[in-house]
């Protein structure tokens, strides 16, 4: 009987059915401004959906979320029974008030709606992420002929000419065309055209008599690896895709090889047998082909963070041998810094590298190698860094003792820039040379830092550079641009993430880079409330996942990736998600800021 | 005064002892009520649909509304069809009148009853109550349009006051349901009542 809409998230993944028992239980319940709906100390029974006016979540004096028309609260609260935060009407509210009995029958009922209502956000995301496929090398072994062959077949009569299959093999570049022939299926491709000429075959002959019949087939569902190996064992280019039997298309071996040669292994191999800037350029592309067919395929941006990140390395290494003199490499430490070393740079965003040498040693074509190395990566598609944080400004390429000197100036005699050096310098990892030259400036660092919590404060503080966008009069606070409402992902979101944590790996002297690493360290170690950190991955990895989603469609359409996302263009789920996320940013900046205590001062 | 007198006689005149309690306001609780019927014209009207639901405090107890079918005594015409949107058939499974208007006065019970052009609704409906009562609803009666009217000339005097349906909701911010059955009818008369309650004019 549907009274209300109960077609937005999480209602709508219930059955009309269910629906009918949720509203039979539901009452209306009307508030005035100000007037406290939920508050901790009161048991929580009802979950709430706003059917008009807002309603906003306190923490202490902070607000954390607002929820509007269709928003649900709380459903953490609703599964705990309790509820840390003050629910407060910020304008005339009317909500429905669902019974929480009814709604935790049905959670046990309807797994997909279950997934909404488990106690943490950690849980929910998760839930999201239930899809097939995480790892990478699975997705070689399980991809099946469906998923590459995309081109619609091309079909001619048994009665039509040898040159009508000309002109239509020439009209679309096709190199085979299927016959229908009475009731058979034949194949006809380029080839048979070489036998024919040889044999003097005249045009007009009708490819009924001419066609094969004896078809080599793969079904749809089949995997492609099983396609490439009958390729392989019967010495042909291509098979018929059959779906239940009936020849719907052909895959070609052209399109399967180009596949499986977007593989990172592939990539890999490539990698380490190229001997030329121009090889390594176009390996450079593939890795983002490889990203965008990976991401079709459901592996998550913080596992695909972490395979690029090697690829880049590799690519880094291998463009550095093939431009730097033997000796310049063994004295000297290549570093990448900021997301590239924390491997949570996916899409290539700019290039933050530089080189220390080895005290003593100098190289007269040093200037002209790393100017060389710079061009190579604009040209692999690394936009060059606008702080020129790259090799090709001598800022950047320092003997072990300037690199010192400049740590100690950055801790102790900072300047304007020096937070943001520092904070990239703590991400480096080295990529080519000596290791160990980086190793000792980071411990050098370590041991400045050593007991001095006011330089944490003020590194810390940075992270109150940008408010995240979560406010008080609408859930998503965002910028107009071109007439759309933009968010920044970056400064809202995953900037103060991923520099909270790494304050916090800084000051407890955590060896890892990762951001996601550093929080299980952090919670492994106590420094950090487990369910705080799961949270706070969680949150990141779905922002990455945001970001990656959105730069590829921006790449798609020849636009450079950027922060900034359209919430308007967001399914209902995913907007529900990043209010979730950024609910947790604040959770956790509410949180840094008592542990650096950012408020003094 | 006068008031007073009218209920004196009405309770003289009730046939059933049982509805007594229908001039005994027990609690703050009020009913909003509304009907489809066959017909506009109260004459002829016949009760398609009763819809009643309980306002409690500033709570809409939606979860134990009334929600009555009601078997006409003679068939439809085509043209109410379309108003209200029920087929024959799917009035073939009402209740009988008589039944449905019992089911309605035990729901009531002492409290007042609110609506849109309650006026209307009680007329039809005291058309089915009389055999049975002696007497028309005693209950007291609140209406919508009328309040809003109230608060609205104390906005702007001297003002002509829309009172169409949709200028209320719009003017009061409450949700438009999706169906103008007789239960959602009354849902929309409470919710309209507790905003106009906010606002002083309850």
């Amino acid at each position: 009987m549907s009274r209300f809409d109960f077609t937005h998230p999480p209602f709508d993944c219930l059955s009309a059915a269910e629906r009918d028992t949720l509203e039979a239980s539901a009452d209306i319940v009307c508030y005035g401004d100000d007037e406290q709906i939920m508050a901790p100390g009161v048991p929580v029974d009802t979950l709430f959906v706003v059917l008009k006016g807002l309603v906003r979540e306190m923490a202490g004096d902070e607000v954390i979320a607002v929820y509007r028309e269709r928003d649900a609260f709380d459903a953490r609260a609703l599964v705990a029974g309790h509820t840390a935060h003050r629910f407060v009407v910020h304008e005339e509210a009317l909500v429905y008030a669902l019974p929480r009995a009814t709604l935790l029958a049905l959670t046990e009922q309807n797994a997909r709606f279950g997934a909404f209502f488990y106690a943490s956000v950690s849980q929910k995301f998760g839930a999201l992420a239930e899809r097939s496929g995480n790892r990478e090398w699975q997705t070689l072994l399980t991809a099946r002929v469906r998923d590459v062959y995309a081109k619609k077949p091309l079909f001619l009569d048994g009665e039509d000419s040898v040159l009508d299959a000309a002109r239509l093999m020439k009209q679309h570049k096709a190199k085979s065309i299927l016959v229908r022939h009475g009731r058979r299926v034949g194949i006809f491709t380029t080839s048979d055209f070489r036998d024919l000429i040889i044999d003097g075959t005249p045009p007009d002959t009708s490819l009924g008599t001419l066609c094969r019949f004896d078809l080599i087939c793969s079904e749809l569902d089949d995997y492609l690896f099983n396609a490439l190996l009958t390729m392989t064992q019967q010495n042909i280019q291509r098979v018929v895709v059959t779906e239940s039997g009936t020849p719907v298309g052909i895959l070609e071996q052209v399109d399967l090889l180009s596949y499986f040669s977007n593989h990172s292994h592939l990539i890999a191999q490539r990698l380490e047998q190229a001997d030329s800037l121009d090889e390594l350029a176009d390996i450079a592309a593939q890795i983002t082909r490889l990203v965008e067919i990976l991401t079709g395929h459901g592996v998550r941006a913080v596992q695909l963070g972490r395979l690029v990140q090697t690829l880049n390395a590799r690519l880094f290494e291998r463009s550095w041998q093939l431009l730097a003199p033997a000796e310049l490499i063994a004295n000297s430490c290549l570093l990448v810094m900021g997301s590239e070393g924390r491997g949570e740079q996916i899409l290539k965003t700019d290039q933050d590298n530089a080189l220390i040498l080895r005290d003593g040693y100098t190289c007269p074509e040093l200037e002209s190698v790393c100017q060389a190395f710079s061009d190579a990566l604009a040209r692999f598609g690394y936009p060059p860094c606008p702080g020129r944080i790259m090799v090709n400004n001598p800022d950047w390429r320092l003997s072990e003792s300037a690199m010192r000197d400049r740590l100690y100036h950055w801790v102790y005699l900072p300047d304007r820039d020096a937070q943001l050096n520092l904070a990239i310098f703590v991400d480096a990892e080295a990529v080519a040379g000596n290791a160990a030259l980086l190793e000792r400036c980071q411990d050098y660092l370590q041991q400045l830092l050593r007991d001095d919590d006011s330089f944490y404060h003020r590194f810390a503080r940075a992270i109150e550079q940008f408010d995240t966008p979560l406010g008080l009069f609408a859930q998503l606070l965002t910028r107009q641009q071109d007439g759309q409402a933009m968010l920044d992902l970056k400064k809202g979101g995953i900037f103060p993430v991923v520099h909270g944590v790494r304050a916090l790996a800084l000051q407890y002297g955590l060896k890892e880079r990762n951001t996601f690493e550093r929080l299980a360290r952090l919670a492994e170690s106590g420094r950090l409330d487990k369910e705080l950190a799961g949270d706070v991955a969680e949150a990141l990895s779905f922002l990455l996942q945001l970001r990656l989603g959105q730069g590829l469609a921006a790449l798609a359409e020849g636009r450079p990736s950027g922060n900034l996302i359209s919430p308007a263009r967001l399914s209902t789920m995913e907007r529900d998600l990043l209010k979730d996320a950024l609910g947790v940013v604040k959770r956790f900046k509410t949180m840094l800021r008592h542990h650096f205590r950012l408020g003094s001062l | 005064m006068l008031a007073r007198w009218q209920r004196r006689l009405a309770v003289r005149q009730l046939k059933d002892p049982a509805y007594r309690r229908l001039f005994e306001e027990t609690s703050d609780d009020m009913i909003s009520l509304a009907c489809n019927t066959t017909s506009l014209d109260v004459a002829e009207a016949e009760l398609l649909t009763i819809g009643a639901v309980r306002l409690s405090g500033n709570r809409i107890v939606t979860s134990e509304a009334l929600d009555l079918l009601v078997k006409p005594g003679r068939p439809l015409t085509r043209e109410r069809v379309g108003a209200h949107g029920l087929r024959p058939r799917d009035l073939s499974d009402g209740l009988d009148a008589e039944e449905a208007v019992r089911r309605l006065l035990d729901f009531i019970g002492g409290r007042p009853v609110l609506g849109y052009y309650l006026e209307f609704d009680i007329a039809v409906l005291d058309k089915y109550l009389r055999p049975l009562l002696g007497i028309g609803l005693p209950n007291r009666q609140i209406e919508i349009s009328g309040r809003y009217y109230d608060y609205k000339l104390r906005q702007q005097p001297n003002s002509r006051v829309d009172l169409h349906l949709a200028a209320l909701i719009d003017d009061l911010g409450v949700p438009a349901l999706p169906r103008h059955d007789a239960l959602n009818k009354a849902i929309t008369a409470a919710m309209l009542y507790l905003a106009l309650k906010r606002r002083g004019f309850g």
